[in-house]
């Protein structure tokens, strides 16, 4: 009882993932729930938590328990939630309170969407996102794109500190370099900063290979008590966790280039009794490429304004100092941040094939809305 | 071709929306902690106190980060393209977000900007110029 009971990530599962016309969101992620509960070592009957987000094709107004319900789960956690990009992540700090707190055993987390192919014909998904993130009265009539919110912050960052459109397209190759190297996910063709910097403005200074993946796909994680993990396949500790959650529109920032994420990083590793210089690999949500640049900085792995130096000079590929998005991310892997958390666990398995690092520490970091909901884990050795 | 959005006020924003037809961008100050607040609401989002007045800010302002969108969110926006989505700064606690009216080229981070209204549909728009 209390929070010192140790909680684990004990199993991962992901659907089939880029265009998926014969599977709708329900069936997404009913397979990646399947898939991480198999992959646990886990049964159906073993499972009495739930948290799911939600989906823009096919809202439900109860989405966790039709999820639920459709895969015959009695449960005595129940939990969904919507938080964008990171409701995965937060649904993860939720699980493992509830496990600590005795409220269940194993909690499955899913995450994910058919927007690719699931939205009607002529509207591939952006239109649809677009008018979900600003505000209706006070932003949308102006015509912000997502990326545009985004873009507010990448152009501030380089007005402010010198960052370059280079250093911003260095994200990009770097996740295609390992989705390249592990030969899977939507684009594994190698790019270099001038394929980025050619591949055309969509909000400047943000071009089109610098924003995430649209995808079809959907992702799980089982989150277990201490008890149960051992009865598991191959349990990952979760030693930290912490939420951050500021404002949700971009007009109403203090600071344009100050995050939440430095209130969800401290939380998570004075619990993990960590620091970020501790961490061996991290997994970086990456709607954007300026996205990773904030989070390097607000998560203490350089100091504020030096973001862009460091994926320049110390280097966030494997051979680099810090390795980020060893799938590659929503950037080259697929368009969902749940799967930085599989990634952050495969790290700790030892199971990340061509990518896998040395890593004894590895993190991982969602975002929602314009970096207005964050929340950080940190994966260790069971 | 669809039109660009007008906006819906709500009982929060009616007196706002209206306060632009006769061309003033008015917001609420608190009168507990001086507080001024866009977008209008029922609270001051600094402290609470629900009492506020009316001030009528003087429509200077400085952009404080810009983007030049180059893909339309909508078909409402195919013909603007290229155009200017910027946040200006027009007071120590108000940012808002609006078009730059400008050649994108012209506009960097800093730039002094001048209100100017829109007429969109029923509802004069806040706008921005390049200040002189």
């Amino acid at each position: 009882m209390g929070s010192t009971q140790r909680v684990a990530v004990t199993g991962i599962g992901e659907s089939p993932i880029g265009k998926t016309p014969d599977m709708d969101s329900i069936n997404l992620y009913a397979n990646a729930c399947l898939e991480a509960v198999d992959d646990a070592g886990l049964e159906k009957a073993d499972i009495d938590g739930l948290v799911t987000g939600y989906s823009l094709v096919d809202p439900k107004l109860m989405h966790s328990t039709v999820v639920a319900d459709y895969l015959g789960l009695n449960l005595t956690y129940n939990e969904s939630l919507r938080l964008g990009g990171a409701t995965p992540f937060v649904g993860v700090c939720h699980a493992a309170n509830a496990v600590r707190q005795g409220q269940c055993e194993n909690v499955v987390v899913a995450f994910g969407d058919n927007r690719r192919t699931g939205f009607s014909k002529g509207d591939d998904g952006v239109s649809s996102l677009a008018t979900e993130v600003g505000h209706p009265e006070f932003e949308n009539p102006f015509g912000p794109l997502v990326p545009s919110m985004y873009a507010l912050i990448a152009q501030k960052h380089m007005a402010t500190y010198g960052t370059t459109a280079e250093e911003l397209a260095t994200v990009a190759v770097a996740c295609r370099e390992h989705a390249s190297m592990r030969g899977a996910g939507q684009h594994t063709e190698p790019i270099d900063v001038d394929d980025v910097l050619s591949s055309g403005l969509i909000s400047s200074p943000l071009h089109k290979l610098e924003c995430a993946l649209i995808s079809d796909c959907a992702g799980a994680v089982v989150v277990s008590s201490a008890d149960a993990a051992e009865e598991t396949r191959a349990p990952v500790e979760l030693t930290g966790y912490g939420e951050g959650h500021g404002s949700e529109y971009i007009h109403r920032r203090d600071d344009l280039l100050e995050t939440p994420a430095a209130a969800s990083g401290t939380t998570a590793f004075e619990m993990a009794d960590r620091t970020p210089d501790d961490v061996d690999v991290a997994q970086l949500y990456d709607c954007f490429t300026i996205t990773p640049l904030l989070l390097l900085e607000d998560l203490g792995f350089c100091e504020k304004g030096e973001s862009g130096s460091f994926v320049r000079e110390r280097g966030i590929t494997i051979d680099g100092e810090l390795p980020v998005n060893t799938h590659g991310g929503e950037l080259s892997y697929a368009g969902a941040g749940v799967f930085h958390i599989l990634e952050a666990a495969r790290q700790i398995r030892g199971d990340a094939a061509e990518t896998q690092v040395d890593a004894d520490l590895a993190l991982a970091h969602g975002v929602g809305g314009v970096l207005s909901t964050n929340a950080t884990l940190l994966m260790e050795a069971w | 071709m669809t039109d660009k959005p007008v906006p819906t006020p709500s009982e929060d924003t009616t007196r706002f929306w209206d306060a632009c037809n006769d061309g003033r961008f008015v917001v609420q100050r608190c009168t507990d902690c001086g507080h001024e607040r866009f977008y209008p609401a029922a609270a001051c989002p600094n402290c609470w106190h629900t009492a506020s007045e009316e001030v009528e800010l003087d429509g200077s302002g400085t952009v404080e980060s810009f983007t030049v969108v180059h893909r339309a969110p909508t078909e409402a926006f195919e013909g603007e393209t290229p155009y200017v989505v910027a946040l200006v700064a027009m007071g120590a606690d108000v940012t808002v977000m609006a078009n730059v009216l400008a050649e994108p080229a012209d506009v960097s981070v800093g730039d002094p900007v001048e209100l100017i209204w829109e007429e969109r549909g029923d509802q004069q728009l806040y706008q921005f110029e390049l200040a002189e």
